[in-house]
């Protein structure tokens, strides 16, 4: 089964990065969709089959923390796997984040292996 | 912690991700090197940071490595349309990890923090380089370009109105 996965991040070139790690791991990815912050997430949310969902947290308009609030209140939403990619350490707030709902963390920097473990963790499946 | 061992955590934080994202190997420096800082055409990358403790961190690299970081982390020449965003997005985001690394490593992963957008400006170099100090700051040579990092703390903040961040 391929997947269709959702990058939100405010920055094209880390939206880029992240494309491009995607594809350097053995997952069965169908469509990349990308959006710059948490409303056009939703948005494409809205107009696109998404099997998961890849948010950083600090972008301008609407926030991954509010992109996952939504999400989470959205009857046909809230079942989607969200994994946070970041660069913040702390553990405090990392469980905060699995509180509200988000499936893993991936702190930056990543590699193609540790995201690809990551993402086969939260879609239950081992890619072959 | 001594400034010192920040220092040097600062160095190691440095040099780490530049290699493990960026695939550069940056050589430790001294400023007393003879390097002509004002040879070269900069930017200054900027961060502010508040929660247990506030501060900010700060990156001056040459302009033309930010372009290469851009290529390097990206896998491929970028298009020269896209090369400036691309260069300065590359940069926010070497020093968006490296104060994320930072942070946890000087203060451990239960302090919480709060990291502004970063910010970038142009050839402010020169007046930075001229408020360092002799333990708040990380220098290395990346091939030909300089590198010079900032991390100046500032005083405890409250945890009240925090918000999720970076």
């Amino acid at each position: 089964m391929a997947y269709n996965v959702l990058i939100v991040d405010d920055s094209k070139t880390i939206r880029a990065i992240i494309v491009k790690t995607l594809k350097l791991t053995e997952l069965d990815i169908n469509d990349i969709y990308e959006a710059g912050n948490g409303r056009e997430a939703l948005d494409c949310l809205q107009d696109k089959w998404i099997d998961l969902v890849l948010t950083d947290l600090n972008m301008p308009v609407m926030t991954g923390l509010e992109l996952i609030s939504s999400m989470a209140e959205d009857g046909l939403l809230k079942d989607i796997p969200v994994i946070v990619i970041s660069t913040d350490g702390s553990a405090t707030r990392i469980e905060k984040l699995k509180e509200k709902g988000i499936r893993e963390y991936i702190r930056k920097p990543f590699t193609p292996e540790s995201i690809g473990e990551v993402i086969d963790r939260v879609l239950g499946v081992k890619n072959e | 912690m001594s400034e010192q061992l920040i220092k040097d955590i600062l160095g190691e934080t440095v040099a780490e991700v530049l290699e493990q994202t960026a695939f550069v190997f940056p050589e430790p420096a001294d400023m007393t090197d003879g390097v002509a800082l004002e040879d070269y055409e900069m930017i200054t990358v900027k961060i502010v940071f508040s929660g247990d403790t506030a501060g900010f961190i700060m990156m001056l690299l040459p302009t033309e490595f930010c372009g290469e970081l851009a290529a390097n982390l990206l896998g491929e020449d970028v298009d020269e349309a896209d090369a400036v965003e691309a260069g300065y997005d590359s940069a926010k985001e070497m020093l968006n990890i490296i104060a994320g690394q930072m942070l946890t490593r000087v203060y451990g992963d239960k302090a919480v923090f709060n990291l502004s957008a970063p910010t970038v400006e142009k050839n402010e170099h020169q007046e930075v380089i001229r408020t360092l100090t002799g333990d708040n700051y990380s220098f290395c040579m990346v091939d030909d370009y300089p590198v010079i990092t900032i991390f100046t703390l500032g005083e405890k903040v409250s945890h009240e109105h925090q918000s999720i961040g970076s």
